[in-house]
C-alpha cells in the first residue's frame, strides 16, 4: 500500500494543501524539506491525527496553539463553525483504492484563545477495481485502519528520526521482543484468547469442584500450581527487565566514560601515592639522622685517621726491626752494673762480663717501658683502624639507600603530577556517580541473571507439578459420572490453550529467526563498512549483538550512522513479517549524524527506496550538498516548506 | 463487514500445533477472528461458552462417526 495523495485543510500551518506523491519507475522517495517551525514535521502528525486522531510529535510551541489554522481563526466571524479535514488517499497492491478522511468541526468565538471542538468525523472510502464503493464511518472506519497500520505497530512506519539513533541503546531486549509481539499479533493470542480460555477453564473446574470435595480438593492443588508458575513467569519477566535497564545504563555510563579517567580509581591511587611518599620521607629522614649521628660518632676517629695510620705504621716498623717487644729488660742491666752482682744468679761481675753488659745496655736504644707503652696502643690502634674501616661501609651504605629514597621520592613526586594533570578539567564528582551507577548496576545485572537462572529452573519445576496435579484431578474427575460433561469442557479447554501457548512460542521464536536473518541481510547489503562487522544474532532473551570482524560484540560502540543503519534494517526487517506493506516516513532522519556519514545514509534510503514507498522530512541542515546531490536525482519528489510572511500558514513549494 | 487482517502466519502455527485435532483447530481460529473482527468485550464470557458447547458437539458427533 502507498500513499498516492494528502490533503489538508486548515490543519495547523497548512490552511489548503495538498501533496501529490507520484512514483518513478525505479524509486518511490519523497523529500520535504523545511525549517524548524515551518510545519515539516506536522505532515507526519497529520498522518496520524487523520488515521489514529493523535499527534504524538508535536512540538511544545504547537501544543500550545489550536489544531484549527490560525489564519482561519483570524479570517472566521464571530461563533462561525470551521472545519480541519485530513485525507490520506492509498492504493493497495491489488488495485484498491483507500481514502482515510478525517474532519474535526470547531466554532470560533472572537475574544476566545482557542476554538471550541463540536464534534469529529472518520470515515474510509474504499474503492475496487470495479468501481464498487464501501463507506465506513467512525469506529468501522477506526477498525479499517488497523488493515493499513495498526496502531500499536505504527511508530515501525511512521517515526522521528531520533528514535532510529535511540533504539538500540535504551532496552534493547525489551523493545525487540515488544516489536516481535505487537508486530506478529501474538498479543490477540496472549490478553485475549489465552487470557480469557483460562478465566473459562478456572471457572468450569470450580463448577465440576462442587460435586464431589475430592475433585474440590485436587483442583486447589491444581491451581496452586498454576498460580506458582503465573507468579514465577512473572518474575522472569521482571529479571529479564532488569537486565535489559542495567544493560542500557551500563552502556550509557560506558559512553559516558569513553576516554574519561576513572576519578576515583586515581583518586585512591593518588592517596596511595600520598601514604607512600610520606613513609619514604619519614625512613629517608631516619636515614639521614642515622648518617649524621655515624658522621658524629666517628668524628674524632677521622681527624686522628693520619696519627693512627702513621702510629700504626712506626709500630710495624719497630717490630720489624725487633725493637719490640724488647729482648732484655733494661732496668735489670741498670741493676746489674750497679750492684756488680748479677741479679739472676749472684755471681760478682768481672771486668770482662762488666764490659759486655755496658755495650749490651748501649745497644738497648728503647726503654722497656716504651715498648710496653707501644705494646698496650698496637691492639686498640688496629680495632679503631678496624672501626674506620666498618665506618666507610656504613657510610656507603646509609647513603646509597638515602639516595634510593630521593629517587623513590621524586617517582611518587612525578607519578602524583600525572594523575593531577588526568584529574583536572574533569567533574569528578560526576564521573564518580557515573562509575558508582556502573558497579550499581553491572551488580543488578549479574544478580538478575543469576536469579533468572534460578527462576526458569523453578518454573520447569512447578510445570512438572502441574502435570502431576493435572493427572490426580483428571483422574478425581473421571470418578464422578455427573462431571463427565465438565470434564470434557475442561478437556477442551485445556488442550486449546496448550494450542494457543505452543503457536505464541513457535511465532515469537520463527519470527526472531526470520527478523535476525533480514537485519543481517539488509544490514551488510547496504553498510559501507564491508570488512569491520562480522555477524549479528538476536539470541533467546532477544538481546542483539552486532559482531564486530575481531569477533567481540561491538553494538554498544558503534557510530550513529551504523546505529541508525542497524535500526533501519531491523524496522524493515520488522515490515516484511508484519505483513502490511506500508510506506516508511522519517522525520529529520540524519540529525544524529555526522556530516561524513549523512551520505552513507542517504545511500541507503535510495537504496530503500527501490523497494518501499519512502518519505523523508528534513531541516535545510540535514539536506546538505553532498546529500542533495545524491537524492535530487533520485526522488520522484521534493517540497520545501515555506512560512508566509504573517507566519500562519505554511505553503509548500514544489523544487 | 471488514475483513480484518490476520496475521497468515498464526493460523499457519495454530494448524501446526493441531495437527491431530481438527475441531480445536477450527476453534481456535474461530476465537481468534471472533476477538479480531468484533473485538468482543463485555459479553466475551457468554460467546466462548457457546463456541465451547458448540465444538464439542462436534467433536462428540464426529467421535460416533
Amino acid at each position: 500500500m502507498r500513499i498516492e495523495r494528502i490533503a489538508l485543510k486548515n490543519y495547523r500551518q497548512f490552511k489548503n494543501t495538498e501533496v501529490l506523491f507520484n512514483k518513478k519507475l525505479e524509486s518511490d522517495l519523497h523529500i520535504f524539506i523545511g525549517k524548524n517551525g515551518t510545519g515539516k514535521t506536522n505532515i507526519l502528525n497529520a498522518i496520524n491525527w487523520c488515521l489514529y486522531r493523535d499527534e504524538p510529535h508535536l512540538s511544545k510551541d504547537s501544543h500550545q496553539l489550536p489544531i484549527l489554522n490560525l489564519k482561519c481563526i483570524e479570517d472566521a466571524k464571530d461563533g462561525e463553525d470551521k472545519e480541519v479535514i485530513v485525507e490520506i488517499h492509498t492504493k493497495t497492491g491489488e488495485n484498491k483504492y483507500i481514502m482515510f478522511k478525517r474532519r474535526a468541526v470547531y466554532r470560533v468565538y472572537k475574544g476566545e484563545e482557542q476554538p471550541i471542538h463540536q464534534y469529529t468525523k472518520f470515515e474510509v472510502i474504499a474503492n475496487d477495481e470495479k468501481g464498487n464503493t464501501e463507506i465506513f464511518e467512525d469506529e468501522e472506519a477506526n477498525s479499517y485502519v488497523e488493515r493499513f497500520v495498526p496502531k500499536a505497530i505504527r511508530e515501525f512506519f511512521f517515526f522521528d528520526g531520533e528514535r532510529l539513533d535511540t533504539y538500540f541503546r535504551e532496552t534493547t531486549a525489551q523493545n525487540i521482543r515488544h516489536a516481535i509481539f505487537v508486530i506478529s499479533q501474538v498479543e490477540l493470542l496472549d490478553s485475549r484468547v489465552e487470557k480469557r480460555l483460562n478465566k473459562i477453564l478456572r471457572e468450569l473446574r470450580k463448577e465440576a469442584g462442587k460435586i464431589s470435595p475430592e475433585i474440590e480438593e485436587t483442583r486447589k492443588r491444581l491451581e496452586e500450581e498454576e498460580d506458582k508458575l503465573k507468579i514465577i513467569k512473572e518474575r522472569i519477566e521482571g529479571y529479564k527487565k532488569q537486565i535489559a535497564i542495567s544493560k542500557t545504563i551500563i552502556g550509557e555510563c560506558n559512553r559516558k566514560l569513553r576516554g574519561v579517567p576513572d576519578v576515583s580509581d586515581l583518586e585512591d591511587e593518588r592517596l596511595r601515592l600520598k601514604t607512600r611518599k610520606k613513609h619514604t620521607k619519614k625512613l629517608l629522614d631516619e636515614k639521614v639522622k642515622v648518617k649524621q649521628n655515624l658522621l658524629f660518632e666517628y668524628g674524632i676517629n677521622i681527624i686522628m685517621w693520619p696519627a693512627i695510620e702513621m702510629s700504626i705504621e712506626k709500630i710495624s716498623e719497630k717490630r720489624k726491626n725487633k725493637e719490640i717487644p724488647p729482648t732484655i729488660n733494661k732496668s735489670l742491666l741498670d741493676s746489674i752494673l750497679k750492684n756488680k752482682v748479677c741479679s739472676i744468679c749472684g755471681t760478682p761481675l768481672d771486668n770482662k762480663t762488666e764490659k759486655n753488659v755496658t755495650n749490651l745496655l748501649k745497644e738497648i736504644k728503647l726503654s722497656s717501658s716504651v715498648a710496653q707503652q707501644l705494646l698496650s696502643i698496637e691492639n686498640p690502634l688496629y680495632l679503631l683502624k678496624e672501626k674506620i674501616k666498618q665506618f666507610e661501609e656504613k657510610i656507603k651504605g646509609l647513603t646509597h639507600e638515602i639516595i634510593n629514597y630521593e629517587n623513590e621520592l621524586e617517582d611518587l613526586e612525578k607519578k602524583m603530577g600525572k594523575i593531577d594533570k588526568s584529574l583536572s578539567g574533569y567533574n569528578s564528582e560526576k564521573i564518580k556517580g557515573l562509575h558508582s551507577d556502573l558497579k550499581k548496576f553491572q551488580d543488578v545485572h549479574d544478580d538478575s541473571l543469576e536469579l533468572l537462572g534460578r527462576s526458569k529452573n523453578k518454573k520447569n519445576e512447578i510445570k512438572e507439578n502441574i502435570k502431576i496435579h493435572k493427572k490426580i484431578y483428571d483422574e478425581e474427575i473421571k470418578k464422578e459420572e455427573k462431571a463427565r460433561i465438565l470434564r470434557k469442557e475442561i478437556d477442551f479447554c485445556g488442550k486449546s490453550l496448550n494450542v494457543v501457548e505452543k503457536t505464541k512460542e513457535d511465532i515469537m521464536n520463527e519470527n526472531r529467526e526470520i527478523i535476525e536473518a533480514e537485519t543481517k541481510k539488509l544490514f551488510f547489503k547496504l553498510i559501507w563498512k564491508k570488512e569491520t562487522f562480522q555477524d549479528i544474532n538476536i539470541n533467546d532473551n532477544y538481546d542483539i549483538n552486532l559482531i564486530h570482524s575481531m569477533g567481540y560484540d561491538c553494538l554498544g560502540s558503534i557510530g550513529a550512522a551504523e546505529r541508525e543503519l542497524l535500526a533501519l534494517s531491523f524496522t524493515l526487517a520488522l515490515h516484511t513479517i508484519s505483513g502490511f506493506d506500508s510506506p516508511i516516513l522519517i522525520d529529520t532522519p540524519v540529525a544524529r549524524v555526522s556530516d561524513e556519514h549523512r551520505v552513507n545514509l542517504g545511500n541507503v534510503f535510495s537504496e530503500v527506496s527501490n523497494i518501499k514507498q519512502m518519505i523523508l522530512l528534513f531541516t535545510p541542515a540535514e539536506y546538505s550538498e553532498d546529500i542533495s546531490k545524491l537524492l535530487d536525482i533520485k526522488s520522484s519528489n521534493r517540497f520545501l516548506c515555506k512560512l508566509l510572511p504573517d507566519e500562519n500558514e505554511t505553503k509548500l513549494e514544489v523544487i | 463487514m471488514i475483513d480484518f487482517r490476520i496475521n497468515e502466519q498464526i493460523i499457519r502455527w495454530v494448524r501446526e500445533n493441531c495437527k491431530n485435532n481438527k475441531i480445536i483447530e477450527e476453534f481456535i481460529i474461530d476465537l481468534i477472528y471472533e476477538e479480531a473482527e468484533h473485538s468482543i468485550k463485555g459479553n466475551w464470557r457468554e460467546i466462548y461458552k457457546k463456541k465451547i458447547k458448540k465444538y464439542l458437539k462436534e467433536q462428540s458427533e464426529s467421535d460416533e462417526n
